[in-house]
């Protein structure tokens, strides 16, 4: 009898984890099989299979020129925020002083404030100094600051590993300061930086929020165009473009999987 | 080669001194023990004389020359850590030529010193090896050969073999010993362990709460320790405090009473009438013997009679916990013959071997017993 | 007193380490929020002082901003209980599975949350439109009789943001489910405990941090997402985020959207210290 009540609760959970998990995954599986649609309306299952929305997607203008926007926005942002998250995490990893909790706080504060407000306080401040129309500049300070604090996170475990007496060893070995850094330090986070920088670099290219503020006429980031194409023409295209964009997610996720393992996603 | 001079050094954290006015002097090509429970201050003395932290009071000199304005990387020294420190993304000849290409020494040389030091500290070929392809003990000789292929003016060592099993500690002990006779490299070695301090050192320097408690060469600490802390540390067993009286005996020696007790002990009079002491015996220093046995010491001095209360096998003696009415706690004495817990035993506390020590306040835990 | 007195102190403070970090944030993270302070507390007359409390108060007078935030409450406390419900199944499954499929399940959890909130929208739109799958799916059971509106109002708020969120309490569980000692399980179990009361009293008591964490995590991003209730939500179910994005950008009212810039910066912040407060407590009854 308890036996049985066992097993069926088993059996529950079972069924409806494998309910969720399916929740999970059914949007992006969705997106992908209707992007091959041959229909010129969206419906789930597809009446027949083509390319044509693909074959769209290249020809439209729109999706190039966002995409290079895109993509030089998050490069950008991305290595200012590892050089920012690198020189944090020293600070943090290695350094006692008064206010430390304080300096802590200041640069993970991206993460407490909501992205609408960090869009909507960036756009009034270059309202006021007038330089809304700066787009990709504006773009890239706003994709910085929350992504800086990833970048942090991951460097800074990274270095939780690197015992100091390495440097402490370095350096009475005849290493000044920098070159026990350059030379003992650094090899041992890069693993910490090529994670923070995926992190980052992924988050920046598929921020909609921070970017739906910022973008100006003329600089505008692949997913906001992506946004108003959904709202506006409920047409195949932004389907395929999605799925492109999922497919570039997942080329990365693997990346990651294989290099640094999904750890440095689970802890944040 | 070089001496060390550390004079009235202190390092203050926060508001806790870390080590406070201590000085000592490590001749050329000595060997010189910083001995101390953990927190003495011993591993801090290291760090300021190795410039990874900066000094708030006093002098550290090295040659004769002042090194407190010197980073690290100028000093000239060697170090070996307590985990070894070796980078773990280079081989042990990296490792190794890591100092001697910060000083750009050429390729050859580099090479030729390189395998002058792994010979030196008895390493096997292993030079293209990663160090977690090595064992504790082959770590520990990489980080030696390190730190002395850069010919440095001194070794520092800190608690290098605290994390050797006990046989590998017992080798590399002989190791360190050879190494540094034939380098003739000055060093200063922390350790918490008094068995490594005295077979190593030509001085032992004690620590007790970031000050000095005691230096001397091994046998003069082992034999007349400065302070019954210091005795406590270097295993005296017994530790009772108590005064001595007033008139020294013919025979050279002192009734000292001992505290909050009937107990008056004769002891060889090295301290003046009147003033406050401990006394302290090792408990091999103790002789046992059946209670109402009669023999030639019985009308000695110092005889005391008691109980066993416990004993413990050491495999080549009896260590025996005697209660005895007259002391104001337990005796911890050692002898070969067997007596059975509750048995009467008398026992004799030789006046020479009897030390009479200065008082000093109890340290943390580990101080003088009440 | 030399220059000896620089080397190795950690003392103090890294100045040419922490200056160009704190600068960077304080131009452009403190500066805007502060601007965005002023903004929202300026006087609506010439004539009124500085500052002017009336508009984040009278925000709330209005009714369509006494609507968006019931209705953002309202939203955000549906997708935490389903987060819940329906992440503890999962977690527990994920964390009893054998290693060789847990690592296929945790990409299926973490994956959804790499893709861009557009992308995961728009596959909603498809999901949930009238001739979607949801709804052949509610016909074929016959529990409607045509095509009801799943998008483009609440229902699809929620469930974008369930969609969103669900991984944030899965990842929280599984920090805690996976800490659980088995020898916790086994000690109940030598002392007579059947499995359920194993569950009962032991798993569940100890995987509680990982579940306040989860639900305040939940609740907090809930209350402050934008993208998914942008576009799955439509014109006529702001929430707080999509009405200060309608002050301005449609109305051009600026002084009510840092007013409710200011309402998501207080509960952001107000979020974070009930985090810190929780789980220090949480460190010291199970540290």
């Amino acid at each position: 009898m308890g036996d049985l009540f066992l097993r069926s609760g088993r059996g529950l959970v079972t069924a409806m984890a494998i309910f969720w998990l399916i929740f999970l995954v059914a949007p992006i599986v969705v997106t992908l099989a209707s992007s091959f649609t041959s229909s010129t309306y969206l419906t789930f299952p597809p009446p027949g299979y083509s390319v044509r929305w693909y074959v769209s997607a290249f020809e439209s203008e729109w999706v190039w020129s966002t995409f290079w926007n895109s993509v030089v926005i998050a490069v950008v942002s991305t290595a200012i925020a590892v050089a920012l998250g690198i020189a944090a995490a020293r600070v943090l990893a290695r350094h006692r002083f008064h206010g430390r909790g304080l300096f802590e706080y200041a640069v993970l504060s991206p993460l407490i404030i909501p992205g609408v407000v960090v869009g909507f306080a960036l756009l009034n401040v270059s309202v006021l100094i007038e330089t809304q129309d700066a787009g990709l500049l504006n773009l890239i300070i706003g994709h910085t600051m929350v992504t800086t604090p990833f970048t942090l996170r991951s460097v800074w475990s990274s270095m939780a590993g690197s015992e100091i007496s390495l440097e402490e060893a370095a350096q009475s070995l005849g290493a000044t300061r920098w070159s026990a850094f350059w030379l003992i330090v650094f090899p041992l986070i890069v693993p910490g930086i090529v994670a923070g920088a995926i992190i980052a670099f992924t988050f920046s290219f598929n921020d909609v929020t921070i970017s739906a503020f910022l973008s100006a006429r003329e600089a505008r980031t692949l997913p906001v165009e992506l946004m108003s194409h959904i709202e506006y023409l409920p047409d195949p295209t932004p389907a395929a473009v999605s799925s492109l964009m999922i497919i570039v997610t997942l080329a990365f996720f693997l990346l990651v999987e294989r290099t640094v393992g999904l750890d440095v996603f689970a802890d944040r | 080669m070089s001496d060390v001079e550390v004079s009235r050094v202190s390092k203050r954290y926060d508001d806790l001194w870390a080590v406070k006015g201590v000085s000592f002097t490590a001749p050329v090509g000595s060997f010189t023990s910083l001995l101390g429970p953990s927190g003495c201050g011993k591993t801090t003395t290291l760090r300021l004389i190795a410039g990874f932290a900066a000094l708030d009071e006093g002098e550290v000199r090295i040659g004769g020359r002042p090194v407190d304005a010197l980073p690290p990387w100028r000093r000239n020294l060697g170090v070996v850590f307590q985990n070894y420190a070796l980078f773990p993304f280079m081989t042990v000849f990296d490792n190794v030529a890591f100092g001697l290409r910060r000083r750009k020494v050429p390729r050859g040389e580099t090479a030729e010193r390189v395998a002058e030091a792994i010979d030196l500290v008895g390493l096997p070929d292993l030079a293209q090896r990663y160090p977690r392809q090595l064992s504790g003990g082959q770590q520990q000789r990489v980080a030696l050969a390190r730190a002395l292929v850069i010919r440095p003016d001194v070794l520092l060592l800190d608690e290098p073999l605290s994390n050797l099993d006990a046989k590998l500690r017992a080798e590399m002990r002989f190791e360190l010993k050879r190494i540094q006779r034939e380098t003739g490299v000055t060093s200063i070695f922390v350790t918490h362990d008094q068995e490594e301090a005295l077979t190593l050192s030509d001085q032992i320097v004690v620590m007790n709460l970031g000050t000095v408690a005691g230096a001397a060469p091994p046998k003069a600490i082992w034999e007349q320790p400065a302070s019954a802390y210091v005795a406590d540390f270097l295993g005296v067993e017994n530790l009772f405090p108590g005064t001595v009286g007033d008139a020294a005996r013919d025979d050279g020696t002192v009734a000292v009473s001992v505290d909050d007790s009937a107990a008056v002990l004769h002891v060889a009079a090295t301290r003046p009438p009147g003033s406050a002491v401990v006394l302290g015996i090792r408990s091999e220093e103790v002789a046992v013997r059946r209670g109402g046995d009669m023999g030639e010491m019985d009308d000695g001095p110092n005889a005391l009679d008691g109980t066993v209360r416990e004993f413990t096998y050491i495999g080549s003696a009896i260590v025996y916990q005697v209660d005895c009415p007259a002391l104001p706690g337990p005796l911890i004495a050692t002898a070969q013959r067997e007596f059975p817990v509750g048995d009467s035993v008398r026992l004799h506390l030789p006046p020479g071997a009897i030390k009479l020590l200065r008082p000093d306040a109890p340290a943390g835990g580990s101080g003088t017993r009440p | 007193m030399t220059a000896g007195r620089a080397w190795g102190g950690g003392a103090r403070f890294p100045a040419s380490l922490a200056t160009p970090v704190l600068l960077a944030f304080a131009v452009f993270i403190v500066v805007p929020c502060a601007l965005l302070l002023v903004k929202g507390l300026e006087p609506t007359s010439a004539a009124g002082d500085w500052p002017d409390f009336t508009n984040v108060l009278g925000l709330f007078d209005s009714k369509i901003g006494q609507q968006a935030l019931n209705r953002t409450i309202r939203v955000s406390l549906i997708v935490t209980v389903i987060c819940l419900v329906a992440g503890y199944p999962v977690a527990l499954f994920i964390a009893r599975c054998a290693p060789r499929w847990r690592g296929l399940l945790l990409a299926v959890v973490i994956f959804p949350f790499l893709i861009s909130a557009v992308v995961r929208a728009f596959g909603w739109t498809v999901l949930l439109g009238d001739s979607g799958l949801a709804n052949k799916g509610l016909i074929a059971l016959g529990l409607i009789d045509r095509p009801i509106a799943l998008v483009q109002n609440e229902i699809g708020i929620i469930v974008g943001e369930t969609h969103l969120l669900m991984p944030y309490m899965i990842l929280s569980l599984l920090a805690v489910l996976q800490r659980i000692d088995p020898n916790l399980r086994h000690a109940a179990e030598s002392l007579g405990a059947s499995p359920v009361s194993v569950f009962w009293r032991i798993v569940i008591p100890l995987t509680l941090p990982g579940l306040l964490t989860g639900t305040l995590l939940v609740f907090s991003l809930a209350m402050t997402a934008f993208a998914t209730p942008f576009l799955l939500g439509g014109g006529r179910t702001p929430i707080l985020t999509t009405l200060l994005y309608d002050y301005a950008f449609t109305l051009f009212d600026w002084r009510l959207a840092a007013s409710i810039g200011i309402v998501l910066l207080i509960l952001g912040i107000l979020f974070v210290t009930i985090h810190r407060f929780v789980s220090s407590r949480g460190m010291r009854s199970y540290g």
